[in-house]
């Protein structure tokens, strides 16, 4: 289990991070959400002891976290961290090296991941040849190398296509079946939000809410009605709590799944014809619990 | 295009490291434009003429050498020689039917020369006008000579051993300063490719720090150990072709080694290769090594808070300016009188001066134990408070991504 209980983290000019707690069991997956500069970095950067945290603790299975447990810890940065005029395996390898594995465990779990993630051929290649997608496969394979129980993934997404995507999605699975934690940031809700068990969301370096994703969908339930319009629409109906626009749909989410036929009558006679229950979504629920 | 342009100026010029090198650079220049304020303040008998102090010369000589010899001024002389040559003072005297320069140390060849040939004309005019025809002949011929007794002549160096000890102490001091940006250049890669993140979660900033001067300090040695190796063996060639005579007569013909017509052995001989010189090669050699590492330390930790490449381009070069105006100074202050008992001297005990000043002293001079002692120890006292320091900044500073720069940091640090 991974703890982090009342952390602060300020860098005396009003940023960083203040009273972060949260808590990951072993295999899970947890998103840390949150628009641009309101801390996640950050935390990662705390977790990793990259940044001294001003107070609070961090433990892991109930060890203060300290230079000897990050051996445990895979990272992958947000931009891309390599040196460019090294050839991919010679990159692989030195970083290894500093994890103190020895030559034949790097080279064994090498084999293994390079085949994993379809590198293979780009062995002898320079970082700087590669596509951003492969560079960022690189990323992976030097967070994974050392089997690290934590890992953490910093906008992991960056750079890939559908493919890598999707490869990167059977690669938490696996993460997930193994009981590793994985610590996943992304601003692409839509795209992790099916493989989070839990989510914490930040604004200006603080915990705005966090738990279970099925949990919180389930708290919203479906509430949300979604309207084709080209037209705004002023709806001020008893039930409804708010209403947004996304390109050409209207989302109006209720106060209870009751108010529903009402709301869906008294809209259909001001000449719209489309409309479809929602499930709630990830972004749903950050709206919701964000507005 | 325009945007092009405007955006790669932005970048260059509007960062803290290019408008620190612009304030340098603008003091640089006031100093230059008012470079004789600034000496007269600095050291008011610069750019006096040194007086020499004529003895048992006549008149219409003393007034022929203030009339051509422009370095010096000629007065006549009412005091001790003895005296005056202790307190510094030059005296030229005419004893015994020549010519002697006494000084306290060594004068230069040139300025002798010079004088002996004003001497000599003098000489040459006054026997045209006052001679019969054989005796002008006897006469005419006549060579002058001005002989340059040195009072303290263990402190006065030869030519050739100055020359050599200073290409020497140079070629190294620049060789290991292209070696120590070489370490601060690689700080600056691993920052800004950010690889440095991924490198401190596997290890502490602090391990970082040691081992980058680890590296600085090995590479000079390993270069050090090769450069030598390369000598000795072309050396051994030359020896074995024709002892070096070739090569020491092209040299002596760019005035790099001022003597013609001599071997390898001879200059060996000059240089006195014995276990003394051994020991002091090595203690030069050690302050070269403690001034480089004061120098890597400070650079190595400035350029840990760059973010870019340009940023760490603008702060080296002021550092570099720095330093080759530390190597003109010592050019300047590189003669027995300075380093006896001048600016030479009190800076051969300052850090980063010491360690080219010091080697100088040291090879040319016997200088006292405890003096040297002393100039370690205030050195590697130095070097201590910087390695302290430092590793505290530098852990600041190689995460930092903020443009906030070092000063900011420095002031926040407990």
């Amino acid at each position: 289990m991974l703890k982090v209980e009342k952390v602060y983290k300020d860098y005396g000019n009003g940023r960083g991070v203040q009273n972060i707690s949260f808590q990951i069991a072993k295999g899970k997956i947890c998103g840390i959400l949150g628009s641009n500069g309101c801390g996640k970095t950050t935390t990662f950067r705390l977790l990793l002891n990259l940044l001294e945290t001003d107070s609070g603790t961090m433990t892991y299975d109930d060890e203060i976290l300290d230079k000897e447990i990050f051996q445990y810890f895979g990272y992958v940065p947000e931009e891309r961290s390599m040196l460019r005029n090294l050839t991919l395996k010679e990159q692989v390898f030195y970083l290894a090296k500093l994890k103190k594995m020895n030559p034949k465990e790097i080279q064994e779990s090498y084999d293994y991941w390079i085949d994993y993630l379809q590198i293979r051929q780009y062995t002898s290649s320079k970082i700087m040849e590669l596509s951003k997608g492969n560079q960022q496969k690189v990323q992976f394979l030097c967070a994974l190398i050392h089997h690290p129980q934590i890992i953490i993934f910093d906008e992991p997404l960056n750079g890939l296509d559908i493919n890598n995507v999707q490869l990167f999605k059977q690669l938490l699975m696996k993460l997930r079946n193994e009981k590793k934690i994985v610590l996943i940031s992304s601003h692409q809700y839509h795209n992790i939000e099916h493989y989070c068990d839990q989510i914490v969301y930040l604004k200006d370096g603080e915990v705005v809410f966090k738990g279970d994703v099925e949990k919180l969908k389930k708290k919203q339930e479906i509430r949300i009605v979604k309207f084709k319009s080209k037209r705004d629409i002023f709806i001020k109906e008893e039930g409804v709590i708010n209403y947004y626009r996304e390109k050409d749909f209207l989302y109006v989410t209720l106060e209870n799944i009751a108010y529903a036929s009402s709301l869906v009558k008294k809209i259909m006679d001001k000449g719209i014809d489309e409309y479809s229950l929602q499930l709630v979504s990830l972004h749903d629920v950050i709206k919701e619990k964000t507005k | 295009m325009k945007v092009l342009v405007t955006f790669s100026l932005y970048r260059r010029f509007k960062n803290k490291a290019t408008i620190c090198f612009n304030v340098i650079l603008f003091f640089a220049i006031f100093g230059l434009f008012f470079s004789d304020y600034v000496v007269a303040f600095v050291n008011p008998s610069f750019g006096e003429k040194e007086v020499v102090y004529v003895s048992n010369i006549e008149e219409s000589l003393q007034t022929h050498l203030q009339e051509n010899v422009s370095n010096y001024e000629f007065e006549v002389n009412i005091k001790d020689i003895k005296e005056q040559v202790e307190a510094g003072e030059l005296v030229l005297e005419w004893k015994e039917n020549q010519y002697t320069l006494h000084s306290k140390y060594a004068i230069p060849t040139m300025d002798i020369l010079n004088i002996q040939a004003i001497i000599s004309l003098h000489e040459k005019q006054k026997v045209m006008m006052n001679s019969n025809q054989i005796e002008l002949l006897n006469e005419y011929n006549k060579e002058v000579i001005v002989n340059n007794e040195v009072l303290k002549k263990e402190e006065s160096m030869s030519e050739v051993k100055a020359n050599l000890i200073f290409m020497f102490i140079s070629s190294v001091y620049f060789m290991m300063l292209s070696f120590i940006s070489g370490v601060a250049s690689e700080v600056v890669n691993e920052k800004t490719t950010k690889t440095l993140e991924l490198i401190l979660t596997s290890i502490s900033a602090k391990t970082h720090f040691y081992s980058k001067l680890l590296v600085g300090w090995l590479v000079i040695v390993i270069q050090g150990i090769l450069s030598i190796s390369y000598i000795a063996l072309f050396f051994l060639i030359r020896y074995f072709h024709d002892q070096g005579v070739g090569v020491l007569e092209f040299l002596s013909t760019l005035n790099i080694v001022p003597i013609e017509g001599v071997t390898f052995n001879e200059v060996l001989a000059l240089l006195n290769l014995d276990f003394m010189f051994i020991c002091k090669a090595v203690l030069i050699v050690f302050f070269l090594l403690v001034g480089i590492l004061v120098m890597q330390l400070v650079l190595v930790i400035v350029s840990s808070f760059t973010v870019t490449i340009e940023e760490a381009a603008n702060i080296q070069a002021p550092f570099y300016l720095m330093l080759l105006g530390i190597y003109y100074l010592v050019i300047a202050l590189n003669n027995p009188q300075d380093l006896t008992e001048g600016l030479g001297y009190l800076l051969s005990f300052v850090p980063i001066f010491n360690m080219l000043l010091m080697p100088c002293r040291i090879m040319v001079q016997d200088v006292v134990f405890y003096e040297i002692l002393i100039s370690l120890g205030i050195s590697l006292y130095l070097a201590n408070i910087v390695i302290k320091r430092g590793i505290k900044i530098y852990e600041k500073g190689v995460l930092d991504y903020s443009s906030k720069g070092m000063l900011d940091i420095l002031m926040k640090l407990k």
